[in-house]
């Protein structure tokens, strides 16, 4: 009995090392595993390509077009494309989209990872604590934090009630009203959101650091700082690379919490490209043109995030 | 020596604190301020309610129809959730175990989509919704983007899990006669709930808070009116009540922070098991 069934796992590994099968009984057995499973991919499929793939064909196409309920679709050539680079507002509004995603990403980055070296100096008990802190605005969508926001940095709010109990009335400021300072307060708001989940990726890649190193270095003098110099960086390197690019993603996801924070206010001093395509969809009816600057968004992101690919990648050390 | 390694834990402490303090305190502010009649928000903004007034939570049902929003919004989410569940665990099934041809391209395809910024499918997706007839549809035109957009990062995730079941597991349940989709329902899932856990609890976070498509699909419906678009619409009517805008963010924060207690266990481990290399 157990000569026969050690007979059998051999085969097994046999078999899932070596795909094509002699017999013709395997052979079958495959072919239904793969109808089946072919069949359990086909309803994800369905919704996939009814809401990303046709939307996103769609979508280039009609950046080519001019569309509107009443008259159809008829092709324009490079029209709307021509009409964004000559439309300030929309080129503002990349400028906007960037400015928020570089900042709110830089924040998140580094508070991240100080917050990471911090709790993992803390004891088991202590550190569980502060992580679940840190880590509970990452989890909250950014629709709430921005209405907390909104309430907190109102003008009468906490924050500039705050600066005038210690005495210091004259760092109030209409934070979300004033053109120069609203971009800087969406993109502090975003990145402090960003930084808790940061935290949470890093503090995980540093505590599959072998204490034996930490050990190691302890005993040869080296304090916390040249512990984190010489070892947790340079280790960590890869994770780092990878949370950034995800930071990075998700920063241009800014449009929840700039519509709650301002609503591309005030004027159009905060108005990111999302709002403004939106706009022009919707309350100007020039859904082509929408299209337009909606593929150009996306082009935008995408080479953003060849290019911090490049920039994060680093050397990986095997430990 | 001691002394000096004491003063930089002291000082990492404190660091620690504060930053804790900063992060916390918004939240507990607004809940506080829910609690407090206007009068006494502007009469002493510091203190804690004296008395708990719910009468900002009664207005805010009343007047502002939080109450219909917030139906709507467990409505979709439950809905969404439970068909991302089902198919995502099929089609990660699929892609990890049964020898699919293209898994892996399959896979790679799916990571793309998910970095895709969901602005260049918004209005092509509204005016498909449009054409046929979809749009005014009560929860239908939310859930189907939702699903949708939700499905290739859960079946990147199950399948990254699934593929770590040892496949010798697999393998003898076969050789014992177990059908796949037994085997799927009896084996494969049962061991996944850290996965599906976290799974569930980052669409929720999305499904929950999502802005700019909830927005789009019910521009011409006051019908199905999720909770973030009905918080919004809400912000725009009554922009200096604190009262009543706190109690409204009390509201949708709450589903929020029972899923997380309860799910906290699992999605922690989850993400941590996700991020450990190899």
């Amino acid at each position: 009995m157990t000569s026969q069934s050690k007979g059998q796992t051999i085969n097994i590994k046999h078999q899932s090392e070596y795909p094509v099968i002699s017999t013709s009984k395997g052979r079958s057995i495959n072919f239904k595993q793969r109808l089946l499973g072919i069949a359990l991919l086909i309803p994800a499929a369905i919704f996939i390509t009814f809401t990303m793939f046709i939307p996103i064909f769609w979508n280039i196409v009609l950046s080519f077009a001019d569309w509107s309920p009443l008259s159809g679709l008829h092709l324009v050539g490079l029209d709307n494309y021509s009409k964004l680079f000559q439309d300030s507002v929309t080129l503002k509004g990349f400028g906007y989209s960037i400015f928020i995603a570089v900042i709110s990403s830089m924040i998140a980055i580094l508070t991240g990872l100080l917050l990471a070296l911090m709790v993992y100096k803390m004891s088991n008990k202590e550190g569980a604590v502060f992580r679940l802190i840190f880590f509970t605005p990452s989890m909250m969508p950014f629709i709430i934090i921005g209405l907390i926001f909104s309430f907190i940095l109102s003008p009468d709010g906490l924050v500039n009630q705050f600066f005038r109990l210690i005495g210091l009335g004259s760092l109030e400021q209409a934070w979300l009203a004033k053109p120069g300072l609203v971009l800087w307060t969406v993109a502090v708001v975003s990145g402090w959101k960003g930084a808790g989940s940061v935290m949470m990726l890093l503090y995980t890649a540093i505590i599959t650091i072998p204490a034996s190193m930490f050990e190691a270095a302890r005993l040869e003098g080296a304090n916390y700082f040249r512990q984190i110099q010489m070892i947790i960086l340079p280790l960590i390197k890869p994770t780092i690379g990878m949370v950034s690019m995800l930071v990075i993603i998700g920063s241009f996801k800014a449009y929840d919490i700039v519509f709650t924070m301002t609503k591309g206010g005030p004027g159009d001093y905060s108005k990111i490209v999302p709002l403004q395509m939106l706009d022009v969809a919707f309350s100007f009816n020039e859904f082509g043109y929408a299209a337009a600057i909606g593929v150009l968004f996306t082009i935008l992101v995408a080479i953003i995030i060849f290019i911090s690919q490049k920039f994060t990648k680093g050397d990986v050390y095997e430990y | 020596m001691s002394i000096r390694r004491w003063n930089s834990t002291m000082f990492i402490r404190l660091s620690l604190i504060i930053f804790a303090t900063v992060n916390i305190y918004p939240v507990l502010f607004t809940i506080s301020t829910s609690f407090k009649t206007t009068e006494e928000f502007y009469s002493n903004l510091w203190s804690i309610p004296t008395k708990f007034h719910i009468e900002n939570y009664v207005e805010a049902f009343k007047v502002g129809h939080l109450g219909e929003y917030l139906v709507n919004s467990v409505v979709i989410a439950v809905a969404t959730l439970f068909i991302v569940t089902v198919l995502a665990t099929f089609a990660a099934y699929a892609l990890a175990r049964l020898r699919v041809p293209f898994a892996r391209a399959i896979v790679g395809l799916l990571f793309i989509l998910m970095i895709l910024p969901a602005e260049s499918m918004v209005i092509p997706l509204y005016m498909m919704m449009a054409k046929i007839k979809l749009i005014n549809v009560t929860y239908l035109p939310i859930i189907i983007a939702y699903v949708g957009w939700l499905l290739p990062g859960s079946i990147v995730i199950l399948y990254n899990f699934f593929r770590t079941i040892p496949e010798e597991l697999i393998e003898s349940a076969r050789m014992d006669g177990c059908g796949e989709l037994n085997l799927l329902f009896r084996i494969v899932f049962p061991l996944s709930g850290g996965a599906v856990a976290t799974c569930t609890v980052f669409n929720f976070g999305f499904v929950w808070g999502e802005l700019m498509w909830a927005q789009t699909a019910t521009l011409t419906s006051d019908k199905g009116i999720p909770l973030s678009v009905g918080l919004i619409n809400f912000q725009g009517q009554f922009t200096t009540d604190w009262g009543l805008m706190t109690a409204g963010i009390c509201i949708i924060l709450l589903p929020l922070i029972l899923l997380f207690i309860f799910l906290q266990r699992y999605f922690v481990q989850g993400l941590s098991a996700g991020a450990i290399k190899g």
